[in-house]
């Protein structure tokens, strides 16, 4: 080596020591490019198993996705299909094969051809296969423009590409015209044609560098069955809807006119009443006037017989009257203090000489109704209509009983209410028949109408008890014999006058215990006369005037303790007349005032009582009332 | 830095100068590998500048003057290398605008860990202004790299320096057409 060495010139070995280290820094680049290699080997393994992995995972992602996009077009009910507007091939889903009868067809191809054969035309309705190939030629049209024009388009319009997102106009365009509805011959043999709707949108995809048509099948037989069944639906409602408009009108014309009748009615009613009522006066009134002395046992009869007519038709006159007030809704209570006791008696004790005549017994009773506290003295009521129920009661078991005897049971049944029981031993009523008697013109049978019942009381009475607040019903009498009617009303209770009620008496007396003046202010003698005569039975001093203007006068001169006036007068009517005395100045004008009527509506009373009277008195003039309505007012 | 800058440097200095003046370059500068460079390595990039810095001593030639050098004759190598990078370009303007939205991203997809200068290049009316920043002081080797694009090329364009921003870490190079 040494010997080697020796013969190597400095410049060669320097040659030589540089090109070692040149060789040595190769190689150890080479060593660590190789360890770089494998280094990066191992990482793009891996990478390339991680790739493999999300490959894979993507297959089966994909996979799924791809089945659940399947089940949500079966489950929707639409299939779907991509055409290749350039390759003329299409790809069907399954369910787009299923409606529109193509299975196993998921492939298709080929030109369509209105006149050749195409399996997706060979299933449509012969007469709408070139509406289905106009169609299908515009799309491929418009596929074929977009990708000429290069850029991806969402959607597009007859004459030009649009890619605003979102833009309306082309949206609206494009659904004009990007939807067919067209029939396909039936899925089965004898199955009808089915209706499908195609919705088309064509696109260019950039990454394929394919001009698509993308198109949903939907089948809509069902939804245009179900859009018909509406429309027919919406049909009928409309003509039903018509004719109900139709019998409004109808009902509204009807009740227009059953308006009109029944206004005309009460101002018939009212007329009558009070037409009717005029000669009435006289006849009843002359009857009450009548002196029974001296008559023979059979003339006696007849004028009973007179009289109790005369009280049936007043009191028929009334029924009607107060009828037609309840129908109304005008019938309304008054309330005032009452005595029970003494009033019970007064108003029993006026169907006792009438009960008297058949032969009959009459009895008021005090009862318990399983109440053991005694009733009430004084109460408040309206003692107009309680006699109206009381007499109305009272007077059928008149009526309808023979033989035997009526007896009246009154008392308490709760703290704050009160029973009576009108028992009579007459012809009785079926059970089936009990609640009818109370409806308007209830009569039973012709026995009733033989014993002179208008029909009208019972459901006047009903209406009555309702407006107070009871309860009326009739049950059969003790033993099953004849009829027990009975009322239940609430009362309340009030203090009755510290003094003594003195007993009753149709003597009518100033307080100073002389005799009462009374002026009648009426224009019908007849009136008049009967006015006087059952004035001068009460022990008054009558004076008579014909009208208004001298009832007037005569007070301005007179000293009177009461005036009857009558409400219509030639003349100066009542009302006037009523006003005018009461501006006379002076003591004169505080003279009692009541009306004369022939009405009986509270709105055809109300002038008189506007303009100051404090009394009503009607006609035919009852000489009970008189002498009640007078004492009312002057003690 | 990356392994190529390092092996083409030694490359250039033996095809340059002599193989014995890249070996007493390698050793004044006293380098951890003793100067073995694999291209597809990384290294840190003052081993770059310390044999720059013994070149510079070794040939007494100005550093800057050196750097250009490199970056020019370097320009030619990468061509070679890397042909991929320059096809589809005609001319050094559309290469230039297309390094950092293209060429960057290559790189930094090969290699993940590079940290690639930024390179801007926008139009100013005739001109094209190319902007250089970088945390190595490498801006005489970009300049050097642009020139030999253009000779690449074969455009006749001449480059202007924007003295307003010195220093080897930025630089903006006006490139106008003669």
């Amino acid at each position: 080596m040494d010997a080697a060495a020796a013969m190597i010139p400095e410049e060669v070995e320097a040659e030589l020591a540089l090109l070692r280290r040149r060789l040595a820094r190769s190689e150890a680049a080479r060593a660590e490019a190789e360890a770089l290699l494998e280094v990066k080997s191992r990482v793009l393994a891996q990478a390339n198993e991680q790739l493999k992995a999300n490959r894979e995972h993507l297959r089966i992602e994909l996979g799924q996705r791809t089945r659940q996009l399947l089940e949500a077009q079966r489950v929707a009910g639409f299939g779907t299909m991509i055409w290749d507007a350039e390759a003329f091939k299409g790809e069907m889903s399954p369910h787009c094969q299923a409606l529109l009868g193509l299975h196993g067809l998921a492939a298709i191809d080929g030109v369509m051809s209105v006149d050749g054969s195409h399996p997706m035309l060979d299933r449509v309705v012969p007469e709408e296969r070139r509406k289905v190939f106009e169609f299908s030629k515009r799309l491929t049209i418009r596929a074929l423009e977009l990708k000429r024009s290069g850029v991806a388009g969402h959607k597009d319009t007859s004459h030009q590409v649009c890619t605003t997102e979102d833009c309306q106009t082309c949206a609206h365009m494009a659904d004009c015209d990007r939807m067919l509805e067209f029939r396909i011959i039936g899925l089965s043999d004898g199955e009808p044609n089915r209706m499908i709707r195609a919705l088309a949108e064509t696109s260019f995809d950039e990454d394929l560098g394919r001009a698509l048509v993308f198109i949903t099948v939907q089948d809509i037989t069902r939804e245009i069955e179900a859009a018909n069944e509406a429309d027919a639906l919406r049909q009928r409602d409309q003509r039903r809807m018509r004719e109900l408009e139709q019998l409004a009108v109808e009902l509204r014309a009807a009740r227009e006119v059953a308006e009109r009748a029944n206004a005309a009615k009460t101002r018939f009613l009212a007329m009558m009443s009070h037409d009717i009522r005029t000669p009435m006066n006289g006849v009843i009134g002359m009857l009450e006037l009548f002196d029974d002395a001296g008559l023979s046992e059979s003339q006696h009869e007849m004028l009973q017989l007179m009289r109790s007519s005369g009280d049936q038709l007043r009191m028929l006159l009334d029924d009607i009257i107060d009828l037609e007030q309840a129908e109304s809704g005008k019938l309304t209570l008054a309330a005032f203090p009452l005595e029970v006791g003494t009033f019970l008696g007064t108003s029993i004790g006026f169907w006792a000489r009438a009960a008297r005549n058949k032969g009959l017994t009459l009895q008021l009773e005090r009862a318990a109704f399983g109440y053991d506290r005694p009733l009430v003295e004084w109460i408040v009521a309206d003692r107009y209509r309680l006699r109206q129920i009381i007499d109305n009661l009272v007077s059928n078991a008149v009526k309808y009983t023979k033989r035997g005897g009526i007896v009246v049971r009154v008392g308490p049944v709760a703290e704050n209410r009160f029973r009576f029981e009108v028992i009579d031993t007459g012809i009785g009523i079926p059970p089936e028949r009990r609640a009818e008697i109370f409806v308007d013109f209830g009569q039973l049978h012709t026995v009733d109408v033989q014993a002179g019942g208008s029909g009208l009381g019972l459901a006047i009475c009903r209406r009555i008890v309702d407006l107070m607040g009871g309860t009326i019903g009739v049950e059969a009498g003790p033993g099953g014999i004849g009829s027990c009617f009975w009322v239940e009303l609430p009362f309340v209770e009030v203090d009755g006058p510290t003094a003594a009620k003195q007993k009753e008496e149709k003597r009518l007396r100033r307080f100073d215990g002389g005799r009462l003046r009374v002026l009648v202010a009426e224009d019908v003698e007849t009136n008049r006369i009967v006015a006087r005569g059952m004035l001068g039975k009460l022990g008054c001093d009558v004076d008579l005037v014909t009208n208004g203007e001298e009832a007037v006068e005569a007070v301005r001169n007179g000293q009177f303790d009461v005036v009857l006036m009558d409400m219509s007068m030639p003349v100066l009517d009542g009302p006037e007349a009523t006003r005018r005395i009461k501006a006379i100045p002076g003591a004169v004008s505080r003279t009692p005032i009541i009306a004369l009527t022939a009405y009986s509506g509270r709105a055809e009373l109300a002038p008189m009582m506007t303009a100051g009277a404090i009394g009503v008195v009607k006609k035919p003039i009852v000489l009970e009332e008189l002498y009640r309505a007078i004492r009312s007012v002057c003690h | 830095m990356k392994g190529v800058i390092f092996s083409e440097l030694i490359r250039w200095v033996e095809e340059s100068y002599s193989p014995s003046v890249a070996d007493q370059m390698i050793r004044q500068a006293q380098l951890p590998g003793n100067g073995s460079y694999t291209s597809v390595g990384t290294y840190p990039h003052v081993q770059a500048l310390a044999m720059i810095g013994q070149l510079v001593e070794i040939t007494g030639e100005p550093v800057n003057a050196l750097a250009e050098a490199y970056g020019y004759w370097l320009s030619a190598r990468f061509a070679e290398l890397y042909p991929q990078f320059f096809v589809g370009f005609d001319d050094a303007i559309t290469f230039l605008k297309a390094i950092d939205g293209i060429h960057q991203k290559e790189v930094t997809k090969l290699y993940p860990d590079a940290l690639t200068p930024s390179v801007i290049a926008e139009v100013d009316g005739q001109d094209l202004l190319v902007s250089y920043a970088s945390h190595r002081p490498f801006a005489e080797v970009a300049h050097g790299l642009i020139r030999g694009y253009i000779g690449h090329f074969g455009d006749d364009l001449v480059i202007l320096r924007d003295e307003t921003t010195p220093g080897p870490h930025a630089a903006r190079f006006i490139l106008q057409r003669k």
